[in-house]
């Protein structure tokens, strides 16, 4: 089993933006957490980031652009929590990593955030607001 | 109405590939996620036609997702035993 490839990077302030596909739940982030577990051996959730609202733009429109809802924070918020964010994979990807399950769904919900729309999602023909 | 997902993924994960990525395990039919296949992946949240690009042997499914809504592509979808 590998880890997470971490870029090496330095995320020091609020002024990035930390945007997660849909609204926030528990069972959500308690599967996609295990299931990060299960191939890199920590748990954590995946994030993107945008330094700026081109980047934020950028990102609702492209892997994001599925999502109705976007759960969106800041690396500082995440940090005020307990959390760490770790520069993983290619830009914009990040991984909130938790210390434990049960601990890091707790943290993260507790997280300060902003759910916005997404303008960029497109809802099937005579789809209802979910 | 939310179509079934045969397989579960978060698009916002991303690896190397710069692919969203899930694994076999979270399908609900394994021997459906053969590459090259269609099905609807995703989550309570969103849901997408995304393509099977591989299937590793350790089981991670690196998928793409097909932009748009699930019935734009829906004549892509292999079939599904009933």
């Amino acid at each position: 089993m590998s880890g997470f490839r971490v870029r090496h990077e330095e995320v020091s302030d609020d002024t990035l933006v930390v945007i997660r596909g849909g609204v926030i739940d528990e069972d959500s982030l308690r599967r996609d957490a295990r299931i990060a577990f299960l191939r890199f051996g920590e748990y954590g959730v995946s994030v993107l980031a945008a330094p700026d609202d081109d980047g934020l733009r950028e990102v609702e429109a492209g892997p994001l652009r599925g999502y109705r809802r976007l759960t969106v924070t800041t690396a500082g918020a995440i940090r005020r929590v307990g959390l760490e964010l770790r520069p993983t994979f290619r830009r914009p990807h990040y991984t909130v990593i938790f210390p434990t399950l049960d601990d890091g769904v707790r943290r993260l919900l507790s997280c300060d955030n902003e759910v916005i729309d997404n303008p960029h999602y497109e809802a099937d023909e005579g789809e209802e607001g979910r | 109405m939310t179509p079934t997902i045969d397989i579960w993924v978060d698009f916002t994960t991303q690896d190397d590939t710069g692919l969203p990525w899930t694994l076999l395990s979270e399908a609900a039919d394994p021997a459906r996620i053969v590459v090259g296949a269609f099905v609807v992946g995703g989550n309570p949240q969103a849901q997408a036609v995304v393509e099977i690009v591989d299937v590793g042997r350790d089981g991670v499914v690196h998928v793409r997702p097909l932009p748009g809504p699930v019935t734009r592509h829906a004549h892509l979808l292999s079939a599904r035993a009933s």
